[in-house]
């Protein structure tokens, strides 16, 4: 506890492929009691971007591929993680990923810490059964809500009922969206253009020839302007073209009026993001990530007409799929529908979770 | 150890990737959730208790490195390992700057402690100096460091 009695809510991100584990624990950290001040504690190297959206944060890093075995890594996390539960004393400590890892658990077993495990669901079909194991290790299993859930063919789906669900968990509320032209002015683009943000990165680290295809198609109406995501994951950022406009506003979602129409994959927070401010999207799904199943979220957004998906990467399907999405018509429609679908955010309720499992337990 | 004993280490550390831990998995998985992860919290403690922890990787130079920014942080890490004769994986420094990617894309070795102005908002009367000493032991204690150059 601080010297002003505040309860640390301690926050244990893993580093996923983009953003998802780190930001939904900020989305939960801010939005925790006024009792409480939080510490993340990531594997990700988004590091100065939770520490500019105020938190301290202390960064331990993923093993160095090819040199160092995973008990030897998982050793010098635990004694990492030792050394920050007995220098903050956490009240409760929170884990996003997929996977807990083994020196993790070893270092929080036994150190009197309850433990929350905030894990997503829509993993791909037949993978990740056995970190399943580790749901005993934590006092409560907190699932962010997938709008796709109905879908959901992963192994997490057959356990929700032992997991407190709440809805889909965003970093930003509605209002906290600025407003289109406040937007626009920030990104120096022209409020009465169409404005199509593109993020990258569904190749994981190449803009490669299906992003180069968007452009180029894009690139044919003088009425589009393009706008190119840069990734805040430095040694992950996709390598863009020089002469494509960019931004790298965090979180981006504030500045989602500025555009008509996102081409983005499909994983947790960006395709909830589109969803749940009306953007209309483009889903390219990334089919090459070991657990999230973009394509199924991508395909039930399509169906559900809130959404375009593109996971052929033909020429004749994206010319197909823009000549839909630049028809102002069907954009106005395609947001209504994601408007409809009622989308709230879930990251208040989780921080009620969090909360209630670090008072019941501590006095 | 006679050639046969050799021999049977060596096939057991061939198979214990290959075969022991996918059975290992395989057999937990299907074990209800609580007994599931009970026998792998028994087995790693058992393990634990039976073998000695795993050593640290070892690196030839550490070097602390506080109050750096991104441009110096670089330098010092294209720097090092030349200066030191050594491979940018043998080289670890450890910084509180939060530009962690630089040693990442550089495939050296980064450790982070939270800056004195980041740990003196949250502990406004604490002591960083005490801290930062023992978060560096602890840093170079979970290593095998050659040189540690503060």
């Amino acid at each position: 506890m601080s010297a002003a009695g505040r309860r640390r809510a301690l926050f244990i991100t893993s580093n996923g492929f983009g953003l998802g584990h780190v930001t939904r624990c900020m989305a939960i950290a801010r939005r925790l009691p006024d009792d409480f001040e939080s510490i993340v504690f990531t594997l990700s190297e988004a590091l100065p971007l939770v520490r500019r959206q105020g938190f301290f944060a202390e960064y331990f890093s993923s093993r160095h591929p090819g040199s160092e075995p995973t008990n030897q890594w998982n050793e010098r996390l635990r004694l990492r993680v030792d050394a920050v539960l007995a220098e903050y004393e956490p009240a409760v400590a929170v884990f996003d990923g997929t996977y807990p890892y083994g020196g993790m658990l070893d270092a929080l077993d036994g150190a009197g810490v309850p433990t929350v495990w905030c894990r997503r669901g829509m993993w791909r079909a037949g993978e990740g059964g056995f970190n399943l194991v580790f749901e005993p290790a934590f006092d409560l299993v907190v699932e962010p809500g997938e709008l796709a859930g109905a879908v959901d063919a992963g192994v997490t789906a057959r356990r929700s009922a032992r997991a407190a669900r709440v809805d889909p968990i965003l970093l930003c509320d509605d209002s906290e969206l600025l407003g289109r032209d406040e937007a626009c002015r920030g990104i120096g683009l022209d409020p009465s253009a169409v404005n199509v943000l593109m993020q990258p990165g569904w190749e994981n680290e190449v803009f490669g020839p299906s992003a180069q295809m968007c452009l180029e198609r894009l690139d044919r109406h003088p009425d589009v302007q393009v706008v190119v995501a840069v990734s805040p994951l430095r040694s992950r950022a996709v390598p863009l073209p020089d002469a494509v406009a960019k931004v790298s506003t965090y979180p981006l979602a504030s500045v989602y009026r500025a555009f008509d129409l996102s081409i983005c994959g499909a994983g947790y927070n960006i395709f909830h993001e589109a969803v749940a401010y009306g953007l209309p999207a483009l889903f390219v799904p990334n089919a090459g990530t070991p657990l999230d199943d973009q394509v199924a979220r991508a395909r039930f957004a399509e169906r559900a007409g809130i959404a375009r998906s593109w996971e052929s990467r033909s020429a004749s399907a994206l010319d197909e799929h823009l000549a839909a999405l630049l028809d102002e018509q069907v954009r106005a429609e395609m947001a209504g529908r994601a408007r409809a679908t009622g989308l709230r955010n879930g990251a208040r309720a989780a921080a009620q979770a969090v909360a209630r499992v670090a008072r019941e337990t501590r006095a | 150890m006679n050639p046969v004993q050799r021999l049977f280490r060596q096939a057991l550390r061939h198979a214990y990737p290959r075969v022991v831990t996918p059975l290992y998995r395989l057999l937990v998985r299907r074990l209800p959730p609580r007994a599931g992860y009970l026998v792998w919290r028994g087995v790693r403690r058992a393990v634990a208790g039976r073998a000695p922890r795993p050593e640290g990787p070892e690196v030839d130079v550490a070097v602390v490195a506080l109050g750096v920014g991104e441009p110096q942080l670089a330098e010092l890490l294209d720097r090092l390992p030349g200066e030191h004769g050594v491979e940018p994986g043998r080289v670890l420094v450890v910084t509180d700057s939060d530009a962690v990617h630089v040693a990442a894309t550089r495939g050296s070795r980064l450790e982070h402690v939270p800056s004195s102005g980041d740990w003196r908002r949250l502990f406004p009367d604490g002591d960083y100096d005490a801290f930062l000493e023992r978060r560096i032991e602890s840093i170079t204690a979970s290593f095998r460091v050659g040189r540690l150059i503060r």
